[in-house]
This record gives structure tokens, C-alpha cells and sequence, in this order.
């Protein structure tokens, strides 16, 4: 009887005839499709396809037109004006500038509580103005240098009527590559081509190529990887460490069996995995604690092994950290910001530090105990090898797993002494990293979760913020990175690499280093090549 | 206290029960701004979800949200009971439940056919000849069946008919009642509740299949039988004729039973094969703190408890009218 289901569910199974879809897994699933709600990846890259803003950046993260034609910048900095394109929403209707206005209008009211208004911060109350139906007017509160890279950030995508007078969450209100035919929540989600998308390829051909994109939702990424690996899934990022295993050998080739059948796209992501310190004294000694010597943080950094950490817990998929701000951030390439001196591994002269403070693991030398490490179960591992790493040192710390959103609440409350994090680039520009050190914004009124506190890095960045982008203004941002990194209120630990494996029957794959989804001149790979 | 009464006393306390213990965990607010995690947006959202409001006000706010009995756009009178907003989707809770359930229902429902329809013949062909190869071989089976545990069961079910025999049985992994196709339509994909039903359907085989076989050879030892041997019945025409109809009884009063158990069990099953049922709603519910939803699903899930819990009682009391006097 069973066997006779089976087959009879076997011969039920039919591919879909027709349509070519680029199809691909997004195991965390999808809640809402309003850009302005979209904070993780996943989401993001649904939102890629189906809207647009203004701007958008291209694969070497340079801001370019979208939805404006051109535009410029007043000289004191304060005016943007756009004038837009020709381009139609997904439901035909012609794109004005009052859309525009509208969409940034919703995007700053309170009553929406949008978690994407702080990238139109910037932006003078009322300061969206259409001028005509083809231009607008942006006005901001001061010059900002990377207001331009904002309006690039998916939540600054422009949506029919501004999102007002329908469903975003559920509703496609674009004007992007793709444009919804069904979504499933929890299933499954299906777009097709926009017949109208005004880009074309080098050659003149309209975009995309792709006949349309299927999303699954399937949270398993063991299924995942087995959908990939039959050939269900087109695409995949960054798989865990034990699937790298499974594709690559140890000098990061191919294995075998899969030589041909896939590509590896890899490419420098704008993230930085770091170990956070509280700093604040008052806010330790809330804990019970007293502040730990920035020598012995510095120390600490030094006596990390970062090359081994990376190989052994992230099988190879990182870089070791060669400061807060990842290398593949403009002006921050190792050979304009060479790794700085605080995290190179330094066993030596990290435990001389240690010992001019008498901590070792020698006598007459202290340990140094009962400091604890706060972290949540998927990265217990990595506490792990760093309490290992410091024993030798003569530091003890204690390890206190939580689960993972009781470990971020009370991280932004200062409730545990040091903590792991992360931080992912909103756009690509250093201070979106170096902000987390600004003293305005302490936890949990802001992501200074170590309440660090300095009067010299508080000048440097706002002095960043008055320079207009370019060399000056990089330089500025450098000094800060090494003036912040004198103290150490994180341990830099490692950058991710974006990763994507992609079947090798589709060409035109584009890679950026913040791990958007440009999905716009992927095309099926003729036969023959 | 009535039965209705503490049926409802049952639901009430779920719900209490888990308001209580996500007074424990932290609000999603900080989760749903993402890392820039702008203050404003923090309090906005909490304003928007009643978070920041005392822990007493949201209780009762909950609370009375669930009465028939309320103010409606014109003045007090009757209206829907509402279960609330998610905190992390667009749709209302009890949208979401009425989406779920159903598909809950349909695996819990297949499981337990899949049992009826093969235990009971499975039983009954081995009370034909106790001691025999065959016999032995459905005992053996049974026993492991109810021991092995439903999360080793779904990986092993999964591994053999979706990894390792997936080119031959078309069946992936995962996958739900509903799909979508290249156009974006709903499309049935039944072939997706196969595996569900198998491993949830395996224990109560084995147990029905067991239950079968134990109350066939107590019957066929009854006089009526012996009788009807003695009049040159064969022994296809005692089991099906004389011995099925006296046998299910038990069989059928333990099966009433199971359906709730069933419930129970759907929740881990639905998680590893991705079934988008009840129970893989409240699991992402959970690890959303989306307190709403868990809460009008363990609502639901009690509901069904006191529902079922109640039907069974009936069937006793018909059955066996001595119950009702005890």
C-alpha cells in the first residue's frame, strides 16, 4: 500500500512546465514584504527584486541612479534634487514624484513605527517635496555625507501611493526586475518578470533576463542543502561550516564531484564579528563589577590566534579581523588601513601586558577570574575556544549561554560585562561601524553596546559628518578606527566573506560586498558552454 | 463544577499559564528595529502592540479582547471574540490559526486512518494463527514501533524516503499541504503529507494493530465463536463475521482517545517536515516571541483537549451505560 502511495505521489510530482524560475531557498522565511520593515537579509533580497529607490549602489558600492534619472546636490549640502525616470509600478501606473514624497512620508511617521525611518533621519520634517510629477526636492536638517547611500538602503524603496492606500506587508506596490505572482507565507513565493523594468544589458537587451524567481521557505538547512545538491535550488549563501566542508577540500577547492556542476562566488562581506567590553564604570559596578584595564583588553586581542578561530569555526568562510571596520569597506583595504597592530596575533608581547598588570598563569602573577562572557547557543562555540585561548594567559572567564533574544536584550541593557555581536554594513560607508562607538548613542538608546565614551572619537566623528565624502573625510574616520582601537571596547574577532554557490547553468551572477540580491542579468547558460 | 465549566477553566488557565511565562522573556520590539535599533522605533512599536502599557493592563487587555461582549463601533453589543495582531506577521491571529489548523487536522486525521485501515487488519490476521511466523513478525514490529521515539522516526522516515530514495520516490524533505506554481497559484500537494502521515500514523498502528490481535484472540475463545467453528464456519468468515465486530469495541474506544494525542504529536512532526500546520506555527511563534499567536494557539490546542477529552466521556457512557452512574 505504501509503496503504491509513493509511486502514485512519484507520478503526481510533475516539473512545471513553461516558465523558467530561478529558484532559491530563504530559510529564515519571510514576514512582511514592506521594504520599510525589511532588517534582514532575507527579506532584503525579496524586496530587491520587487521595488526600487531612488538610488541604488552598484557591485563596487558606488551610488548610481535608480528610479532618478539624475540628480545633484545643493552646494551647502543641505538640497537634493532628483528628477525621475520613466518607469511604471508593477500594476502599470506611471511613477510620480508624489509617490515619492508619500513613501518618505510614511517612512517618518511615528504612528507606522517603521523599523526602517532612521535611514531618512536625516531628512527635515516635511522636507520631501514634489516639484511637477517628475521632480523632487529632499531637504535635510544638516549635510549629511552618506545621505545618498541611504537612499540606496532597501527601505528607502519608493511604493505606489507611498504604501498609504494599500497592504505593503502583503501587496507588491513596486516598480522592480520582478514583480509578485503568489506568495505562501511559510511556503513559498513566486515572481515573474516585469515586462516594463526600463534597464537594459550592455548589449541592449532588456532586464532581467530570468523568466521569474521562486523563494521557498524551508527552514531546514540540511533540506536546503540536499535541495541544492539535486538541483531544486539554484543558489545558496553562505552554507555552515560542515557543508563547506562537504563542497571543498582544505585548499578550498572544489571537490570532485561537484567540480563543473556549481560556481563560487566569493567576495569580502561588510561585517565584523567582534567580542564587546563594558566600559562604563557606573554601569559595571551596577553588575557588581569594576572596570578591566583597556592593556589587558589589548592583550587579550594579541594572545588571539584569529587565522586558527576562522579556520577551525568558520572552516575558512571569514578573514581574520584586520580592525573594527572590514577591509572591504572604501578607503579601508589592507593597503590603505594595514591590520592594526592591536589584533595581530602577539602571544608574547600580550602576555608582557598582562604581566605589567599582574595577570598570568604563572606565579607570583594573579589569574584573572570571574568575568563572564555572555553569548547565545549558536555561537557557545566560539566562547568556548576563547576560554580556551585566555586560560593559557591566565584569564579565566565564565561562560553564561542564553537564548539568543534574551542574550540581545540583556546585552543592550549592559546586563552581562562582555558579550559577543556582530555588526552588518546598513551602507558602505566606515562610520555606519565606527557610530557604535558615538557616546549619544549608548545601549539600549542606540548600538553603543560597550558605553564607550570618548570626548576625542566624539570630535572626530562629527567632524566626519561635516566633511563631504572623499580622502579628508576617509582619513578622518581611520583616526578615529585607531583612536577607539587604542582602548578596545570590542575584540575584533573576524569579517565574513560573502559567499553564494550557484549552479553553473545560470551566468550574469553579481556579487557586492554588502550581499544584496542583484538577480537582474542572470541568465540560463547556453548549452554549449 | 460543571464539565463546561472546567473545560473552560482548562482554557482559561493555558492562557494565563503563557501570558504569565512570556512576562519572563523579552518583547520582540528590539528584534522587529533590526541592529540600528532606534530608540523611537523601540517605543513606537510597543505603543503600537500595547507593550508598553503594565503587565495587568495587557492581561486584561488580552483578556477582554476574547469576550463576545464588548464595545463595537456602535456602542456595546455583541461581536467577534478577537485573538489580537502578530506581533511579527501582517495577518490577525485567528487568521492564522484558521489557515493552520486545518492542515493540522487533515495529518492528524490521515495518521489515524492510516491506523484504523492497516492496524486493525494487521491485528486480526495475526490473531488468525498466534505463534506463527507472521504473528511473530507484527508483535516484533509493534513493539518497536511504539517504543522507537516520533523524532528518530521522522529523521529515519525522512533520511530513507526523501535522501536516500528520493530519486525514486519523488518526495523532498519538507514541504506542505499547499504549494505554489510557476504562476503563483495554490496547488494541492498531497504527495507533502505522505511522510507526516507515516511517522505520526506509527504509533498508533502499532498500538491498534496490538489491540486488534490482543481482543481478536479473547473473542475467539468466546463461546459464539467456538459455536460457530462447530458449525463449519472457516476461519476467514469466524474472523471477519464473528470475531471483527465483537473485537472493536476496545479497539474503537482507544482510538476516539488517540486523536488528541495525535495533536500533540503533529507539533514535532510538522517541524521536521515542514508540514505549515498548528504546530509549526507556535514553534515560530515561540522563537518570535510572537506572544499572540502562541497564546491563541495553545488556546486552540486546550480547546480541542476539552472538546475531544468531552466527546470520549460521551462515547463511554453510550458504550457502557455503568459509566455514567460512576
Amino acid at each position: 500500500m505504501l509503496a503504491l502511495l509513493l509511486c502514485a505521489s512519484g507520478c503526481a510530482s510533475q516539473p512545471e512546465a513553461g516558465l523558467d524560475l530561478f529558484t532559491y531557498n530563504a530559510s529564515d522565511g519571510i514576514r512582511s514584504l514592506d521594504p520599510a520593515k525589511a532588517t534582514d537579509l532575507e527579506t532584503m533580497w525579496v524586496v530587491d527584486q520587487l521595488y526600487e529607490g531612488l538610488l541604488e549602489l552598484d557591485t563596487a558600492l558606488r551610488v548610481v541612479p535608480a528610479l532618478a534619472e539624475d540628480w545633484s546636490i545643493s552646494e551647502d549640502g543641505l538640497v537634493y534634487r532628483f528628477r525621475l525616470r520613466d518607469a511604471h509600478f508593477h500594476d502599470g501606473t506611471p511613477v510620480k514624484a508624489q509617490d515619492v514624497v508619500a513613501s518618505f512620508e510614511r517612512l517618518q511617521d511615528p504612528a507606522e513605527a517603521l523599523p526602517g525611518r532612521w535611514v531618512l533621519g536625516g531628512l527635515a520634517a516635511e522636507g520631501a517635496e514634489a516639484i511637477g510629477d517628475d521632480s523632487l526636492e529632499l531637504r535635510l536638517t544638516a549635510p549629511n555625507p552618506v545621505f545618498a547611500s541611504l537612499l540606496a538602503t532597501p527601505q528607502a524603496s519608493v511604493l505606489r501611493g507611498g504604501g498609504r492606500d494599500a497592504d505593503p506587508d502583503r501587496e507588491d506596490l513596486g516598480t522592480g526586475p520582478f514583480l509578485l505572482r503568489g506568495w505562501l507565507p511559510e511556503t513559498a513565493l513566486v515572481m515573474h518578470a516585469n515586462p516594463t523594468y526600463w534597464m537594459v544589458d550592455e548589449a541592449g537587451q532588456p532586464l532581467p533576463h530570468l523568466d521569474g524567481v521562486r523563494v521557498e521557505f524551508n527552514r531546514e538547512e540540511g533540506a536546503e542543502m540536499l535541495g541544492f545538491q539535486q538541483g531544486r535550488y539554484d543558489f545558496v549563501s553562505a552554507p555552515g561550516p560542515q557543508w563547506l566542508d562537504l563542497f571543498f577540500d582544505e585548499h578550498q577547492q572544489w571537490r570532485p564531484q561537484w567540480q563543473g556542476r556549481f560556481d563560487a562566488h566569493v567576495t569580502a562581506y561588510l561585517k565584523t564579528d567582534y567580542i564587546g567590553w563594558m566600559v562604563d564604570s557606573a554601569g559595571l559596578s551596577a553588575i557588581g563589577r569594576s572596570p578591566i584595564h583597556p592593556d589587558v583588553r589589548r592583550a587579550l586581542s594579541m594572545a588571539l590566534d584569529r587565522e586558527s578561530l576562522v579556520r577551525e569555526l568558520r572552516a575558512g568562510g571569514a578573514r581574520p579581523a584586520a580592525g573594527f571596520v572590514p577591509p572591504g569597506m572604501p578607503g579601508f583595504s589592507v593597503s590603505e588601513r594595514p591590520v592594526l597592530e592591536s589584533v595581530r596575533h602577539d602571544p608574547e608581547a600580550a602576555r608582557g601586558l598582562l604581566a605589567q598588570h599582574g595577570i598570568g598563569a604563572e606565579v607570583p602573577l594573579q589569574r584573572l577570574s570571574g568575568w563572564t562572557l555572555g553569548t547565545k547557543p549558536a555561537t557557545a562555540d566560539l566562547a568556548a575556544a576563547l576560554q580556551h585561548a585566555w586560560a593559557e594567559f591566565g584569564v579565566d572567564i565564565e561562560i553564561d549561554v542564553a537564548p539568543s533574544a534574551i542574550d540581545a536584550e540583556r546585552v543592550a541593557k549592559g546586563q552581562v560585562p562582555t558579550f559577543r555581536k556582530s555588526w552588518l554594513a546598513d551602507y558602505p560607508d566606515a562610520e555606519n561601524f565606527l557610530g557604535l562607538f558615538d557616546s549619544a548613542r549608548w545601549a539600549p538608546n542606540g548600538p553603543n553596546y560597550t558605553h564607550y565614551s570618548d570626548p576625542v572619537a566624539d570630535s572626530l566623528l562629527s567632524a566626519a559628518a561635516r566633511a563631504m565624502p572623499g580622502p579628508d573625510r576617509v582619513s578622518i574616520l581611520r583616526e578615529m578606527e585607531r583612536h577607539v582601537m587604542q582602548s578596545m571596547p570590542v575584540i575584533p574577532l573576524w569579517h565574513d566573506e560573502v559567499l553564494h554557490l550557484v549552479a553553473h547553468e545560470w551566468s550574469g551572477w553579481r556579487i557586492s560586498p554588502i550581499n544584496r540580491l542583484d538577480l537582474r542579468h542572470v541568465r540560463r547558460r547556453p548549452l554549449h558552454e | 463544577m460543571s464539565r463546561f465549566g472546567r473545560g473552560l477553566a482548562v482554557v482559561w488557565g493555558s492562557f494565563t499559564l503563557v501570558f504569565l511565562m512570556f512576562t519572563a522573556v523579552p518583547d520582540p520590539a528590539r528584534q522587529l528595529a533590526g541592529q540600528q535599533a532606534d530608540p523611537s522605533v523601540i517605543a513606537d512599536l510597543r505603543a503600537q502592540f500595547g507593550l508598553d502599557l503594565p503587565v495587568h493592563e495587557r492581561y486584561f487587555n488580552l483578556l477582554s479582547g476574547l469576550s463576545p461582549l464588548g464595545p463595537t463601533e456602535a456602542g456595546w453589543g455583541w461581536r467577534w471574540p478577537s485573538l489580537g495582531r502578530s506581533y511579527v506577521r501582517p495577518e490577525g491571529v485567528g487568521e492564522l490559526l484558521l489557515d493552520a489548523f486545518p492542515a493540522t487536522l487533515l495529518l492528524a486525521g490521515t495518521a489515524m486512518l492510516m491506523a484504523l485501515l492497516l492496524g486493525i487488519p494487521l491485528g486480526l490476521m495475526a490473531a488468525r494463527k498466534p505463534g506463527s511466523a507472521w504473528d511473530r513478525i507484527l508483535v516484533g514490529g509493534s513493539v518497536l514501533g511504539m517504543s522507537a521515539p516520533s523524532f528518530f522516526m521522522a529523521v529515519l522516515i525522512g533520511y530513507l524516503f526523501a535522501v536516500r530514495w528520493g530519486h525514486w520516490t519523488g518526495l523532498p524533505l519538507t514541504g506542505s499541504l499547499w504549494d505554489l506554481g510557476a504562476n503563483g497559484e495554490r496547488v494541492l500537494a498531497w504527495r507533502n503529507l505522505l511522510l507526516p502521515t507515516l511517522t505520526l500514523g506509527m504509533r498508533p498502528l502499532a498500538v491498534l494493530a496490538q489491540l486488534t490481535r490482543g481482543a481478536a484472540l479473547e473473542v475467539l475463545e468466546a463461546p459464539h465463536v467456538r459455536t460457530a467453528r462447530a458449525f463449519g464456519a472457516g476461519p476467514s468468515e469466524v474472523i471477519w463475521r464473528h470475531v471483527f465486530r465483537n473485537a472493536m469495541n476496545p479497539v474503537l474506544t482507544s482510538a476516539s482517545g488517540w486523536l488528541a494525542q495525535l495533536l500533540a504529536g503533529a507539533v514535532f512532526v510538522e517541524f521536521v517536515f515542514g508540514w505549515r500546520g498548528l504546530g509549526f506555527l507556535l514553534f515560530d511563534a515561540l522563537e518570535q516571541q510572537d506572544l499572540p499567536v502562541v497564546m491563541g494557539g495553545v488556546m486552540l490546542v486546550s480547546l480541542v483537549f476539552v472538546l475531544v477529552n468531552g466527546l470520549t466521556d460521551r462515547a463511554y457512557r453510550w458504550l457502557d451505560p455503568r459509566a455514567a452512574e460512576a
